[in-house]
């Protein structure tokens, strides 16, 4: 969904368009509630792919070194009687350059027009709703990912910068009281969010949430054809003031996911779609809590239970046809491009995360320490993000993460490190 | 002379069960905290703006929300400053999450966490202490020159925000006027001071409502977050204003 566009006139168009809703935000008169948001963001990266094990020379999974980023974010909601409207509207432009791998010496750059989210909802009743439009769902309470939510497992919650793009959605959300609510949903196209390793396909769910006075949680079911059916629940309870503990499971019927499996061919295996038929129950499940000091840092840990991922076996298969795959790329073979599948967001079957978040310490300067480990092949992810407020306006961060286990490993296969350092600007 | 005495004591009777039922129409603590929490926001729904000011080495800054309150539930949604606009604090019980806009996603948070400065999240949301609190008489202190019942509050969960509240409740007219704020251990860490510039009808009556919270840290003098209340309506509100499978967007 990439279109040519003139940056100049978006931003025109962005204005024109915000303008009669901030003229008028945060009025009420004649029931009508408009409200409207733009923020621009800006900011720059440094990486160093890795160039050996199975990225040799960077061939493999062919990363850019450095990169660029400038984007235009409206927020726009208008509210009248019983509909809702709103609009997310994203333009952006992006430059990326490569100092290694097949394209060693290029400098791409990108621009884009998408709508992340978007839609009406109408009521039709104070207890019952409905919904249409893109939507980016999430739910559960977990930091690392959320394995009830067939939607978006990964909730990006390791960069609280990143947006990430909505699914269409058509719900209903019927709110019978005593803290329950229940929802059916039909996914109904895949939108602007990120495409599942198996590609997108329509489904249709059920969930059915409750909130209570110190403890929440949920259950999810979702078929749809060519879709793995699944089922999934989460639950929270605020033990003390300080004290969340949680959990999120999900279970699905097979998966459309390839595993590698050896042969005698170039690259030593080929991939297999062998739980395909979805008779295998597949259990990701989750189990973490957070602390929160008297001093004001609160500390995360959770655990990933990831049963389709790849065993220790198959992970060293799929390094070592990495390497090979690489290796063709360097003596100059057509070998299709292409990045490496994997089984979604989690290669291996075990991790920890241990997490810093302090909002308190340094004054105006919210801070995310994050460890991410695979158990699995003792690779891990090291980041800390760092958001500065420099004025009601202005706010600059600053995210960077180290990426240790070396090329056979699962986190240091593809990169060693990469720096972000960015600012953004809230216009109203 | 008999005959007096059988008619002084028969008065003497009725003026010792007058000033006996007097003395009856001392409220108990429950009844003193039930309309002290009602200024408070303990009512059956209210939308109110909370400009939230915190000082702090010499230097301010400011945010306002817009805060919906029922119950043991609120939903608090920042207006101000522009760097901040739209992120929410959902607040249901014991369960709170945060909500920042543009990415959909509600990461649930502790109670212990606070919301700015001294202002900790259940500051922004309805008072319930007649039901949150063991309440015991401490005496009787006048405040500036106001007579005030004094009592001695102590959670009746560990999960409450302040585990233990000395709290100042005006004779006359029945308001919180101060509180202090203790740790677990027993340290006094800050103190509250309330006014009542606001006014609201509740079945057909006009009662003060509070439009100032000032918060001092007791353990950095000097350090203050003031809460000022206003816009004040008070109204049902559905449970949907306070479901997350609606609020994020």
């Amino acid at each position: 969904m990439n279109k040519a566009f003139r940056p100049a006139a978006l931003l025109t168009v962005f204005i024109a368009l915000a303008g009669p809703f901030s003229a008028s935000a945060d009025e009420n008169g004649g029931g009508m509630r408009k409200d409207a948001s733009l923020r621009f963001v800006a900011y720059s990266w440094y990486g160093k792919p890795s160039e050996t094990g199975a990225n040799p020379g960077n061939m493999t999974l062919n990363l850019p070194y450095r990169g660029a980023n400038a984007e235009a974010r409206l927020d726009l909601t208008l509210e009248g009687g019983p509909l809702l409207l709103w609009a997310r509207p994203r333009a952006t432009a992006d430059a990326e350059s490569w100092n290694s791998g097949r394209d060693r010496g290029e400098c791409r750059t990108e621009t884009d027009f998408v709508l992340i989210e978007g839609g009406a909802r109408l009521k039709l009743h104070e207890r019952l709703f409905l919904t249409a439009g893109r939507e980016n769902l999430q739910w559960g309470p977990a930091q690392l990912t959320s394995p009830s939510n067939p939607f978006f497992p990964m909730n990006t919650r390791d960069n609280p910068m990143r947006e990430m793009g909505g699914m269409d959605f058509v719900r209903a959300v019927w709110v019978p009281g005593g803290g329950f609510s229940v929802s059916l949903l039909a996914n109904a196209g895949p939108g602007e969010a990120p495409s599942p390793p198996a590609g997108w396909r329509p489904s249709r769910a059920l969930k059915i949430d409750w909130t209570g006075t110190e403890a929440g949680g949920g259950l999810m079911a979702r078929s749809g054809e060519g879709v793995e059916e699944s089922v999934g629940a989460y639950g929270q309870w605020t033990a003390s003031d300080a004290l969340l503990l949680y959990g999120d499971a999900g279970i699905s019927f097979g998966n459309r996911l390839p595993y590698p499996v050896a042969d005698k061919s170039p690259v030593g295996g080929r991939f297999e779609y062998k739980l395909e038929d979805g008779r295998k129950p597949l259990a990701d499940w989750l189990i973490g809590g957070s602390y929160t000091t008297l001093a004001g840092p609160s500390i995360y840990l959770e655990y990933l239970r990831n049963q389709a991922g790849y065993d220790p076996g198959e992970a060293d298969l799929l390094f070592q046809m990495a390497g090979k795959l690489g290796r063709l790329f360097e003596r100059g073979f057509a070998v299709p491009a292409g990045a490496l599948p994997t089984p979604g967001g989690f290669l291996g079957r075990n991790y920890l995360m241990l997490q810093l978040y302090d909002g308190q310490t340094v004054k105006d300067t919210s801070l995310i320490l994050r460890l991410t480990a695979s158990l699995d092949d003792k690779s891990a992810a090291i980041g800390l993000y760092a958001d500065h407020a420099l004025s009601d306006r202005w706010r600059v961060y600053a995210h960077g993460t180290v990426l240790t286990g070396g090329g056979y490993r699962e986190y240091g296969m593809a990169m060693t490190g990469r720096f972000t350092l960015g600012a953004e600007f809230s216009a109203f | 002379m008999s005959a007096m005495k059988l008619r002084i004591l028969p008065a003497t009777l009725l003026t010792m069960l007058f000033l006996a039922s007097f003395a009856r129409a001392e409220p108990s603590t429950r009844e003193i905290l039930e309309k002290s929490d009602r200024a408070r926001g303990k009512v059956s729904g209210l939308v109110w703006t909370v400009k939230m000011t915190d000082s702090q080495g010499g230097e301010t800054r400011e945010e306002v929300l817009e805060v919906k309150a029922r119950s043991t539930d609120a939903l608090a949604t920042h207006l101000e400053p522009p760097r901040i606009k739209g992120q929410k604090l959902l607040i249901a019980g014991r369960n709170m999450w945060f909500i920042k806009p543009g990415v959909s996603r509600a990461v649930p948070i502790s109670p212990r966490q606070k919301l700015m400065g001294k202002a900790a999240n259940g500051d922004i949301a309805s008072t319930n202490y007649a039901g949150d609190y063991d309440a015991v008489p401490a005496g009787e202190e006048t405040l500036g020159k106001e007579p005030c019942y004094v009592l001695d509050l102590t959670a009746k969960t560990k999960n409450l925000t302040y585990d233990r509240i000395k709290y100042w409740v005006s004779k006359s007219s029945g308001l919180g006027l101060k509180a202090d704020f203790y740790t677990v251990s027993g340290k006094k860490f800050k103190t509250a001071r309330f006014e009542y510039g606001n006014a609201v009808t509740i079945d057909g009556a006009k009662i003060p409502f509070v439009s100032r919270m000032t918060i001092e840290d007791e353990i950095k003098p000097g350090e203050s977050t003031v809460l000022e209340y206003s816009k004040v309506e008070v109204k049902p509100l559905p449970d949907s204003t306070f479901d997350l499978n609606l609020l994020a967007r």
